[in-house]
């Protein structure tokens, strides 16, 4: 085990993976000699040249679609774009191409792409830098989506991600870049997708969260236990696939949901999983899942307002009350 | 046309009832009107009329079933109409005419959701519904609890878990069981037997040393009986000598019978029943053991015919194998009386100035006062104590 920011944790694991298969390389923005805006490929160009850390123009419909291309001709690209906002600039390539190349060849062709970058709210980026748009890639099959919340499910999942033969969506947080934990060193470690991760065990409510929201719901839970209630709380890591039996069992046990995001509430994705808890367990149920998200607006530029747009660990408190009709 | 009967609000407390009879076939012409139904409630029985005319097209709630209010119980339609569509479309919901006007839920059931603003006006009452979660139905059901008779915590008065596991920890808990065709008939006769007969009732100590010296000579011969079969055989005697404890009365005559039926009281567990050994003065102990043994047994099993459970003339209650000592048992109409037999148990008993052990039992005789006044009914009584103490009188 080594202690590691989430950052680190990216950069080492791409590194590690570049030494051990030399189809991969990424591309992307300032990721040469700048290393990323979040240095998450600092000095990786020094090891591996170039030619295997390349830059791009400003152009994510353009570099996308190479990467694609590159997967397809056997390359194993990791794409990182500079803010997962900027995926709608490549949407179709990602939704037409990506997303289905492999289906209409007929399995004759394989996209293993990872696509990644952060996103999200912390740094007042306003309205087109601090999106969390995760949610999108999980309408469209044949994507998967992988959300890391802490340094060791960044290296797990991006391990996972980068072997994967499917094209990737992985969704990093700009807010958690700068956090430290304990990474295992093994260079094969990996998490598996599709196996959400218990943080916190509770038999009260069940607080399903993501990202940022994983860290939110976990002071939520300590809050509640000081009042004597016992909150689960699940991260699902990846949204594609989505392990939906360990949110099911633990809302069969607690009667109690809460899903909170930061992505819009709007039709995101708490609204899949609060359906699919409601269709699978329903006489487990003593009050409707309570979906929290980002406000429907465009986030503020002013800090401020970002808070008040988005859940506070207060609302995941007042929800988690509110499904226990305790006030 | 299709018409879906469903299940009468009788009252403003009435959230159930149960269906007693039928009084049309399903499949038969019904007149609007005509009586269809007759139905119980915990407060009351009443016959329900047909609201529409048409054919009884499907009865949904048998005899005995227990139906929430407002639910459907039938439906009636044209010949040959397909209920289930009726059913599927809603149809009209009808309610019988005898029922009240549909009351507010506020007056009804304060804590209960009003209805909602936007309902017809044709909707079943709101008032019977009690909201709950479906985690509290869950739990309610696991727990063998109504949720509708838990007072709910949650927003409008909704049931929840908790409320659930709060009504099971409360120690004042209820439970309503439906009365089954046999309990409502030992109610039916017990209570008319202590209104219409005057009982009175007899008791004595029996010496059972013979008895027991009986028993065990029989034994030595292979020839198993037991204390209550001796009982039998000296009641039987004994009737035979005593006729009027051997008749039936009505309003014009006490009728005396020449042959002796001793009924049996035998527990199971659905209630009290009664087989009857036919002509009991006629045999002798080891044959009455032997009937006895099997009419109890097949008795347990509920496998009686009626006929054995039917045209006793006197009856035996014997409770001395729960260490009951005596009791007063109820008699059995139209008979005249009934034996009531305790536990036999060794006791100290003063003989010839000599404080002796010996084994006793206690007999406890019900007659009905209208046919025997009490003299000949101790006369009876310290009979078959005469038989039981001296059994050689039975040869």
């Amino acid at each position: 085990m080594s202690i590691k920011t989430y950052a680190m944790a990216i950069h080492d694991v791409m590194a590690e993976e570049m030494r051990r298969d030399k189809r991969v390389f990424i591309m992307g923005e300032d990721v040469e000699t700048l290393g990323g805006v979040f240095g998450c490929t600092r000095d990786l160009y020094k090891e591996f040249g170039t030619e295997r850390v390349r830059n791009t123009p400003i152009s994510e419909a353009g570099f996308v679609g190479a990467g694609i291309g590159a997967a397809c001709a056997g390359m194993r690209p990791i794409v990182e774009l500079m803010y997962m906002d900027f995926t709608f600039v490549a949407m179709d390539q990602l939704l037409n191409q990506a997303a289905k190349t492999r289906y209409i060849f007929g399995g004759n062709a394989r996209i293993p792409l990872v696509i990644r970058g952060q996103q999200g709210i912390g740094r007042g980026n306003a309205a087109t830098h601090s999106q969390s748009v995760e949610t999108f890639f999980m309408h469209i099959p044949g994507l998967k989506v992988a959300c890391p919340s802490t340094p060791a499910d960044a290296a797990g999942l991006l391990r996972t991600a980068i072997r994967d033969d499917n094209p990737v969506m992985f969704f990093e947080h700009k807010a958690l870049y700068a956090g430290k934990g304990e990474v295992p060193d093994d260079p094969d470690f990996t998490i598996p997708f599709g196996k959400a991760d218990v943080k916190r065990e509770g038999t009260d409510v069940t607080i399903v969260a993501n990202l940022l929201y994983v860290g939110r719901a976990l002071e939520a839970a300590d809050e509640l236990a000081k009042e004597g209630i016992s909150a689960e709380v699940i991260d699902p890591r990846t949204l594609v696939p989505l392990d939906m039996s360990t949110i099911t069992e633990s809302v069969k046990k607690t009667g109690r949901l809460v899903v909170v995001h930061e992505a819009h509430r709007n039709a995101g994705w708490g609204a899949e999983i609060a359906s699919q808890v409601t269709e699978e367990a329903f006489p487990y149920l003593d009050a409707a899942p309570l979906r929290l998200g980002t406000a429907a607006c465009p986030l503020p530029f002013n800090l401020e307002l970002e808070n008040a747009a988005t859940p506070q660990v207060a609302d995941i408190i007042k929800a988690a009350k509110t499904v226990l009709y305790r006030e | 046309m299709g018409e879906i009967i469903i299940m009468p609000k009788q009252g403003l407390q009435m959230t159930e009832g149960m269906i007693s009879t039928w009084l049309i076939e399903e499949g038969q012409p019904v007149k609007e009107g005509e009586p269809l139904f007759e139905m119980e409630t915990d407060k009351l029985a009443i016959t329900i009329d047909a609201t529409v005319s048409g054919t009884l097209l499907k009865i949904l709630a048998e005899e005995g079933d227990i139906i929430p209010v407002a639910d459907p119980i039938a439906v009636i339609g044209d010949p040959g109409e397909d209920y289930e569509a009726i059913l599927a479309g809603g149809g009209t919901q009808a309610l019988p005419a005898e029922a009240p006007a549909p009351v507010p839920a506020a007056e009804d059931a304060p804590s209960a959701a009003p209805a909602p603003s936007a309902a017809p006006a044709a909707a079943p009452p709101e008032a019977a519904r009690v909201f709950a979660s479906p985690r509290a139905k869950t739990r309610a059901a696991e727990r063998g609890i109504d949720y509708r008779r838990v007072p709910g915590s949650g927003p409008l008065g909704m049931v929840v878990e908790r409320d659930v596991l709060n009504a099971k920890a409360a120690a004042a808990e209820e439970h309503q069981i439906p009365i089954s065709g046999m309990r409502r008939i030992i109610a039916q006769r017990m209570l008319e037997s202590l209104n219409t007969l005057a009982q009175a009732n007899h008791r004595l100590t029996v010496d059972m040393t013979a008895a027991v010296a009986l028993r065990k000579q029989l034994q030595a011969a292979d020839i198993k009986v037991s204390y209550n079969d001796i009982v039998i055989r000296c009641t039987a005697k004994a009737l035979t000598e005593f006729p009027m404890m051997n008749s039936t009365m009505d309003e014009q005559f006490i009728t005396t019978k020449d042959y002796v039926n001793i009924g049996m009281a035998v527990a199971t567990d659905n209630g009290l029943l009664v087989p009857v050994i036919r002509n009991a003065d006629l045999m002798t102990l080891p044959e009455i053991a032997s009937v006895s043994k099997d009419l109890a047994s097949r008795t347990k099993e509920n496998k009686l015919s009626p006929d054995e459970l039917s045209g006793g003339t006197f009856t035996i209650s014997n409770l001395g194998m729960f260490d009951i000592e005596s009791f007063t048992a109820i008699i059995n109409k139209p008979e005249a009386g009934i034996l009531a037999v305790g536990k036999m148990e060794k006791k100290p008993v003063v003989q010839d100035d000599e404080i002796v052990i010996r084994p006793l039992m206690q007999l406890s005789l019900t007659y009905d006062h209208r046919i025997v006044d009490g003299a000949p009914a101790a006369l009876f009584l310290r009979r078959i104590k005469q038989l039981l103490e001296a059994p050689g009188l039975l040869i």
